[in-house]
């Protein structure tokens, strides 16, 4: 009897833990938490000097239900599939050289929260280390009650069809006195506002990858910068729509009809117009293709 | 009732045991100290035999590092940073010096200021008269011995599912003479992550130094020719 009791109570210890970290929906933003006095301090990250390349992630290990083989296969998959990855991205890579990514997307986020008056975005600073760590030394430093990360990442799809831009925005509080410990502060029940952006541009008649991957990069990266430039752009609109969704809008697009394409297994349709798809998968992405 | 086999109760004490364990595991996860950042060692290790090329007497004469947030350069799986050493000067240093002397060359560091490119002043011809040949600009003087600069472009660590990547950008002007080469040298490398450890990414970051070095290195020997 004592047997079966711990191992309910133990069970429902191992349920509930979890259960309880993501009780608040900090997907949304209240009215009620949208004007911060003094204003919100800024910082961008972008945690990469150049342009990535996304691989599909192997699942041997999973499929032969663990074990250290499955694990050895996978590494090696991925290890091989990170290489040929990066055989294709490096000629897109070398044209871009000279052209400021970062810079783009410190401009988004400028675009974005000069946007939104109540929003109350101080001079945005730029760093490259989105570490709970350095977040928390960002929000010890800070005179801002509420700090607003944007994390950047960019990059092109395994196939190299399309690059994409996603911004993971964060707003947490400098003093919250529900935490017993500062670290707190950037756990997902403690933050005030926690959602992903991302903007994907399509190559339009994308074909193989080596193909794809040399009109990326011809005349000096047109395509690329071109893509890049359209991406961060799109970032810079998306983010104010996500800062301002609504719980009613929220679940309008979560009961909005699932898109057919595999790409984004379950996202609903939002909008569909001349400038793209507006899709929902928990955050909003924006789905375009390449104007030449 | 179904008879317990003693299988069955091994099977339970093992049931229970791996409970135990997730439930201090979740909470102590959830509530660990975010981690301080991975530092480099200050000084650059070559790691693998190389294959020195017919290198000469070299100055560097240029070092630069003119990243955007040059400390930090990588992250682990999106939770822990990498950072360069406090001394990034040194550091970059160590990498060119340690590494161009490993394959072949004899490098002394003699940092100057970057030569202002010579714009060449047309002959202005004004008596009619006089004789229309114009001589060609003589060659532009280079330095006596094999001059380098060397630019830390881009360098930066990551974990890929159970790899580490790697990749580095070098970008290299050389004078010799008559003789001048530029170029940009990438170093990729990716291998098993291990367990996340500072050894191991200090490794890695000095194999993906030598794979742009290799590149750098041969295309610099073939200016080790007398000028002419």
């Amino acid at each position: 009897m004592f047997r079966t009791t711990l191992f309910v109570a133990l069970a429902a210890l191992v349920l509930v833990e979890p259960a309880a970290a993501q009780r608040r929906n900090v997907s949304i933003l209240p009215d009620s938490s949208r004007v911060v006095e003094g204003g919100r301090a800024v910082h961008v990250n972008v945690a990469q000097p150049e342009l990535a390349a996304a691989i599909n992630p192997s699942n041997v290990s999973g499929a032969m239900g663990g074990g250290l083989i499955g694990a050895m296969i996978d590494s090696s998959i991925q290890s091989n599939r990170a290489g040929r990855a990066e055989v294709g991205i490096t000629p897109i890579r070398a044209t871009l050289f000279d052209f400021d990514v970062d810079a783009l997307a410190m401009e988004a986020t400028s675009a974005a929260t000069s946007a939104l008056p109540w929003f109350g975005g101080q001079p945005a600073t730029f760093g490259r280390d989105p570490s709970p760590y350095a977040k928390n030394a960002a929000l010890d430093a800070t005179g801002a009650a509420q700090v607003a990360f944007f994390d950047y990442g960019y990059d092109v799809s395994p196939d190299f069809s399309s690059v994409r831009v996603t911004a993971l925005i964060t707003l947490a509080n400098k003093v919250d006195a529900s935490v017993r410990r500062p670290e707190q502060r950037l756990q997902p029940r403690y933050l005030a506002y926690s959602q992903a952006v991302t903007s994907v541009v399509q190559l339009p008649n994308a074909s193989t990858p080596d193909e794809n991957s040399v009109r990326w990069a011809a005349n000096d990266g047109a395509l690329i910068r071109q893509g890049l430039t359209a991406a961060f752009a799109d970032i810079s609109t998306l983010i104010p729509r996500a800062l301002q969704f609504t719980d009613a809008e929220r679940q309008a697009a979560a009961a909005a009809p699932r898109t057919a394409d595999r790409t984004f297994p379950g996202a609903r349709i939002v909008e569909q117009n001349e400038t793209g798809t507006l899709l929902f998968a928990g955050g909003l992405i924006h789905v375009q293709t390449l104007t030449q | 009732m179904f008879k317990r086999s003693p299988n069955s109760q091994r099977m339970r004490t093992a049931l229970y045991a791996q409970l135990i364990a997730l439930t201090v595991a979740i909470p102590g996860v959830a509530r660990a100290d975010p981690q301080r950042p991975l530092v480099m060692d200050p000084t650059y290790v070559e790691r693998a035999d190389v294959a020195p090329v017919a290198g000469c007497a070299i100055t560097i004469a240029g070092l630069t590092d003119n990243r955007r947030a040059p400390e930090t350069i990588g992250i682990v799986a999106g939770f822990r940073s990498i950072t360069a050493p406090a001394d990034r000067e040194a550091w970059f240093r160590s990498v060119v010096e340690t590494g161009l002397r490993a394959r072949g060359f004899t490098p002394t560091v003699a940092l100057a200021p970057e030569p202002t490119p010579v714009v060449a002043t047309e002959a202005v011809v004004t008596d009619a008269s006089a004789t229309t040949d114009v001589a060609a600009p003589a060659p532009l003087a280079g330095p006596e011995v094999l001059t380098v600069r060397v630019r830390l472009q881009s360098v930066w660590l990551a974990s890929l599912g159970m790899n580490k990547t790697g990749s580095v950008v070098l970008h290299m002007s050389a004078a010799h003479g008559a003789q001048s080469h530029e170029g940009y040298y990438r170093g990729e490398y990716v291998s098993p992550n291990w367990a996340s450890g500072r050894g191991e990414f200090n490794e890695h970051l000095d194999r993906t130094f030598a794979e742009a070095l290799n590149a750098m290195a041969s295309d610099l020997a073939p200016l080790c020719a007398a000028p002419s």
